[in-house]
């Protein structure tokens, strides 16, 4: 799996590349606790190149769920594949996670 | 085998007696039937030569293959052999010349008969002697031998036998033949040769030197008294004697080879007495180090291996101090021994050698004098004078060192640190070892530990499902790692209701099967309290929330069967939507209400995202309840199994019973895999109302 962070005005975007299982959870984990100490208000998870999630990379997710909603950042992910947007559907994790379709819509889009 | 080494022994020994006991015979014929105040004619004696010819032989031969078949090279112990049989041929010997003597006056002692009858007798003492020392000078020569020394020997022994029949030809007094004389003098020189062959003195310690000197002086004093005996036997009786031995070639020849190698071995040993000290510390180092590497072999302690190291290579080098300090795997101090010199002294030493810039964990280092080095005044109140420094390694890795010291200057040499060396390899080794089997004990340890929480992990499973006359149940599981996340039970909530679920801890191993422990005691907690399920899964998300890992979470799926009213609920609580298949419309879906995984929101807002589906079924409905890792589940082209092809698996057998389809399912399933291990846990449950 690759990460690729882009600092920009006002948000931030992680890349996620190929397989996110256990043993590529932690970078993941490591890039997004980077990204709360630059402290922008939008933190946005490229999921294009995504092409499998483990519940190892679910709960990398999951974990700043309440971080995220403490600190007031939006965190939005777009671009998933059918696939893995299927297992966010069946876990409920689209109902917590701000899902864009687009990277326009990700960083423009007020969310609730 | 016909003729063994044992039966060769009775033939030559049978042999030499019976040839022996014929000689005496006819001597005795021959010496009764001639006159007795006139000296014998030696006339047609052959027949006396060919048997005395054929009793040297036989003892010879006998004493050669006896010489063979012993084996022991103890040289001390085989020349005490030859002293004995020495000794006691002589003492018999001298009883005999005790009662000639004594009976001075008598006929007797004219007699031809009698005379004879001593003589041969006294023969067969100084021919057995003759031939053990032989043999037993043989074996010394051919220790430790070359090719061409056991062939030129071989040369020498067959040319020395052949003088036997030598014997045959040549006719009294030897002295006056030429031939004789050439043949004693060349083959007596070849002995001589021969002689010079003294290996085996070199192996000999001091004691066994001097013990062995003494023993092959007394031999050759034995030998010369036979031979003694033999010339004066001829002086004073002449021609009276029918078998004289001083006309034999053979025994002349063996009698000067005897003397020869009895005077030449005492030369060597002699001129060898001085390197004796040298043998014996080489000899004292093979077996302090023999010792070192059996002792080290025989223990498993670390601690241990170091002190028979330290004072093996003490002793050795006959240090007057020395410490050894041991680092482990992480370059920490391990352990540090002492023996006549402080902490604070090997502190100074290494001191200088920093100033000095010797590595002492590089390679093996010897300062022959420490105070011609810089800053040697650190330790001008200390008694030392010459260091070795030997590091320990093993895999290439600095283990250690040992520093060895003298109060001399130049105490050790190279050959001392060569030896040192060896020690210390051996022991580097005994240490890798012992670390190695401590690594795997502890392993062991940990396959132990995960082997009991996979059988506790197993034990939380239930053993059987409930069982309800209006519906069949069967459930399949299995797991990649030893232990698994998977989990699923039955409960019987009253006599009509039944709840049933099954769930997937996140992650795999040891932390979720404590989990899916936890798991398990919220729930039968619940499960008492028989409230609404959506109620019931609000508690359970909000008691797991507290003691699961921030970043783990429980997927599961609760059903509620009431058999009284045909009708089940169910829950999904983030969990892979069932299979359900209509009996009635034949058909098979996916039942995705809408639900969220247990410890995703830690909070009470949990129960707004679960929906209860409430559903009366048909006979012949099946529920088919699964956890990720079969939809998961991948071939060796990476391709995952699916929703898709999972649910036209169930299809295909959703009109047979439960047990069938589970078992179909998984086949399928292992079919679909292949080669390909699966690396996840899957399980499945089957419901099938009846």
């Amino acid at each position: 799996m690759e990460i690729a962070t882009i600092i920009e005005e006002g948000y931030i975007i992680i890349g996620v590349e190929g397989d996110l299982d256990a043993s590529s959870a932690i970078y993941l984990d490591q890039e997004i606790e980077q990204s709360l100490e630059i402290d922008k208000k939008r933190v946005i998870v490229n999921c294009e190149k995504l092409e499998y999630i483990s519940s190892a990379g679910l709960g990398v997710f999951i974990s700043y769920l309440k971080e995220f909603q403490s600190r007031e950042i939006t965190f939005v992910i777009y671009g998933m594949s059918d696939k893995v947007k299927n297992v966010f559907q069946i876990l409920g994790l689209d109902n917590l996670v701000n899902i864009a379709n687009s990277k326009d819509e990700a960083i423009n889009e007020k969310f609730d | 085998m016909l003729f063994t080494d044992k039966r060769l022994l009775k033939i030559f020994l049978i042999s030499s007696v019976i040839a022996w006991v014929i000689l005496l015979c006819i001597t005795s014929v021959t010496a009764l039937s001639s006159h007795p105040d006139m000296p014998i004619v030696v006339g047609n004696l052959i027949l006396h030569k060919i048997f005395l010819s054929a009793f040297f032989l036989f003892v010879f031969l006998y004493y050669r293959v006896k010489n063979i078949s012993e084996q022991s090279a103890n040289f001390s112990e085989i020349i005490w052999q030859a002293f004995i049989t020495g000794a006691l041929m002589l003492f018999t010997l001298l009883i005999t010349k005790q009662i000639n003597i004594s009976n001075a006056d008598s006929f007797l002692v004219k007699d031809h008969f009698y005379i004879n009858l001593v003589y041969d007798v006294n023969m067969v003492f100084i021919v057995v002697f003759t031939a053990k020392v032989f043999y037993v000078f043989k074996r010394m020569i051919l220790y430790q031998r070359s090719r061409g020394l056991t062939k030129s020997w071989l040369i020498y022994e067959y040319l020395l036998l052949s003088c036997i029949i030598l014997n045959l030809i040549f006719k009294e007094d030897i002295e006056n033949s030429f031939v004789a004389l050439l043949v004693i003098v060349s083959i007596s020189t070849f002995g001589l040769v021969l002689s010079l062959n003294m290996r085996w003195v070199a192996y000999l310690n001091f004691k066994q030197k001097w013990h062995n000197l003494l023993l092959i002086f007394l031999i050759l004093l034995i030998t010369l008294t036979l031979a003694l005996h033999i010339h004066a036997s001829r002086n004073d009786f002449g021609s009276d004697i029918i078998n004289d031995l001083a006309e034999s070639v053979f025994i002349i020849n063996c009698f000067m080879f005897i003397c020869f190698y009895c005077i030449s071995s005492m030369l060597v040993i002699l001129f060898n007495f001085p390197t004796s000290s040298v043998f014996e510390q080489k000899m004292g180092e093979v077996f302090n180090f023999r010792k070192l590497s059996q002792t080290i072999q025989r223990i498993d302690e670390e601690d241990q291996i170091y002190d028979v190291l330290l004072d093996t290579c003490t002793s050795t080098s006959m240090a007057d101090s020395a410490w050894l300090e041991i680092v482990d795997r992480k370059e920490e101090y391990a352990a540090f021994l002492n023996r006549n010199i402080d902490k604070y002294d090997v502190f100074e030493l290494k001191k200088i050698a920093k100033r000095n810039e010797l590595d002492f964990k590089s390679e093996a280092i010897y300062v022959k004098n420490l105070r011609k080095l810089k800053s040697a005044d650190y330790i001008s109140d200390m008694p030392f004078y010459s260091l070795m420094v030997v590091p320990l390694y093993s895999h290439g890795k600095n283990i250690g060192l040992i520093g060895l010291v003298k109060n001399v200057n130049d105490g050790f040499n190279k050959e001392l640190i060569e030896i040192v060396k060896s020690f210390v390899g051996q022991a580097s080794i005994s240490i890798e070892n012992s670390r190695l089997v401590a690594d795997t004990v502890e392993h062991e340890r940990y396959k132990e530990e995960i082997k009991i929480a996979k059988s506790v992990q197993r034990n939380l499973l239930p053993e059987s499902l409930v069982y309800n006359s209006h519906f069949q149940i069967s459930s399949f599981t299995e797991s990649a790692d030893e232990i698994g996340g998977d989990y699923y039970d039955s409960f019987k909530l009253d006599e009509n209701r039944t709840a049933i679920v099954i769930a997937d801890v996140s992650g795999h191993g040891t932390t979720a099967a404590f989990h899916m422990a936890q798991l398990k005691g919220v729930l039968q907690s619940l499960m008492l309290l028989d409230m609404p399920m959506g109620e019931m899964l609000s508690y359970a998300n909000k008691a797991l929330g507290y003691c699961l890992k921030k970043k783990t979470f429980i997927t599961l799926s609760m059903y509620i069967i009431d058999t009284a009213k045909k009708q089940f609920s169910v829950a999904r609580a983030g969990h892979c939507p069932t299979i359900y298949f209509d009996s009635e419309t034949k058909t098979v879906e996916y039942l995705k209400n809408k639900g969220l995984g247990l410890g995703i929101l830690r909070d009470d807002d949990f129960e707004k995202y679960i929906d209860i589906y409430t559903k009366d079924y048909n006979i012949g409905d099946v529920l088919y309840l699964y956890t990720d890792g079969i939809v998961e589940a991948k071939n060796s082209f990476g391709d995952e199994l699916g929703y898709e092809k999972l649910k036209d698996i169930v299809s295909a057998c959703v009109e047979k019973d439960t047990n069938y389809m589970v078992n179909r399912t998984i086949e399928e399933l292992y079919g679909f895999c292949g080669d390909k291990r699966l690396d996840d846990d899957y399980t499945c449950l089957a419901i099938k109302f009846i």
